[in-house]
């Protein structure tokens, strides 16, 4: 436990795995991820993949509410394919390191028998993974198991695409 | 004399002969200028009604302060609800903070207003609350999901409208 001294009173510090642990994420740690940011509401995890900061990427139909590519703007597996592929993305197999390629990969729970997309993560060039966390940090991790759990589901489609010359 | 003191008190408050009522309040010795304004006084507070102040309808709504510690609360409940979600239907749909925001009705709007001026730069998702509450999308198409270009298009709009926040 670390503390904050804070005039003559002693905090414990804030603990940012402990509170993502308590939102849903158990496995994620200090052992096996790092935070690469501070909280921002500005963008999600969709859009963090995807490669943009400045837009909450969910697909709402009711217009003025968040952004969405040209893809159906559907709360399904094959709908959030669609967006990605609209940014050259195509189905690959799995999350192993590929030399050129970017990776990034789909999380769904099941809700009501079906399965909903719930977030996204995106292939680091060293082979980690960099996932937004909703209104919370960025954070990498190293690999798309330490963000599954009760929050995000499970790791359930991969996508991949040759790797721009930059990343964010 | 005491029911005029009571009337004086009671009243007088907002007529703008607050002059007069102190000096019959303090009791203090009647010169030649305040010896004019009492009978002036009582006179106006006997004869005539109250002045009325109108309250002002329209598009604004001045949100009292139990409104203002509720919407706070559910602030800072949906904050919590929320959790790690990047779903739009899940953090705002599945919230009961955020329906009961919603439930509120047009008072909250300027209470979100306030709230969303607070968050500067990095505004939160009230865009669909203030679409339900006030039936209208400010925000071109262009600009869906960018929170930052929204909240400034729902700034212009409610200026125009007559809201204060």
């Amino acid at each position: 436990m670390k503390w904050l001294v804070i005039g003559s009173i002693g905090l414990p510090m804030p603990d940012i795995f402990g509170r993502l642990q308590q939102g849903g994420l158990p496995h994620l740690n200090s052992s096996n991820s790092a935070k690469t940011s501070d909280a921002k509401k500005a963008y999600n995890c969709i859009a963090w993949a995807a490669g943009d900061t400045f837009r909450w990427w969910w697909p709402i139909r009711r217009p003025g509410v968040n952004y969405w590519p040209k893809a159906p703007r559907l709360e399904t597996i094959e709908a959030f394919i669609a967006a990605f592929e609209t940014l050259g993305y195509r189905k690959c197999n799995d999350g192993a390191k590929e030399e050129g390629i970017e990776k990034v990969v789909l999380y769904a729970k099941l809700h009501r028998g079906t399965l909903i997309p719930t977030h996204a993560a995106r292939q680091l060039d060293a082979g980690q993974w960099t996932s937004k966390l909703g209104i919370h940090e960025d954070v990498r991790h190293d690999t798309v198991n330490d963000v599954a759990g009760p929050a995000y589901g499970e790791p359930v489609c991969y996508l991949g695409r040759p790797r721009p010359s930059t990343n964010i | 004399m005491t029911r005029v003191l009571s009337v004086l008190t009671t009243t007088l408050a907002c007529s703008g002969i607050l002059s007069a009522a102190t000096w019959v309040v303090s009791g203090e010795e009647p010169s030649p200028q305040n010896v004019r304004a009492a009978p002036v006084a009582m006179e106006y507070v006997l004869n005539e009604p109250p002045p009325i102040i109108q309250p002002q309808f329209g598009f604004v709504v001045e949100p009292c302060i139990q409104d203002t510690c509720k919407f706070s609360q559910l602030v800072e409940d949906w904050q919590r609800e929320r959790g790690v979600s990047s779903s739009t239907s899940e953090s705002i749909l599945e919230s009961s903070a955020y329906l009961s925001i919603l439930a509120m009705g047009p008072k909250a709007v300027p209470l979100i207003l306030t709230q969303m001026n607070s968050e500067g730069d990095d505004p939160d998702q009230w865009f669909w609350a203030l679409q339900l509450l006030t039936g209208v999308n400010p925000v071109p198409e262009e600009s869906d999901g960018n929170f930052n270009e929204m909240a400034r298009y729902w700034f212009d709009w409610a200026a125009d409208a007559g809201y204060i926040w």
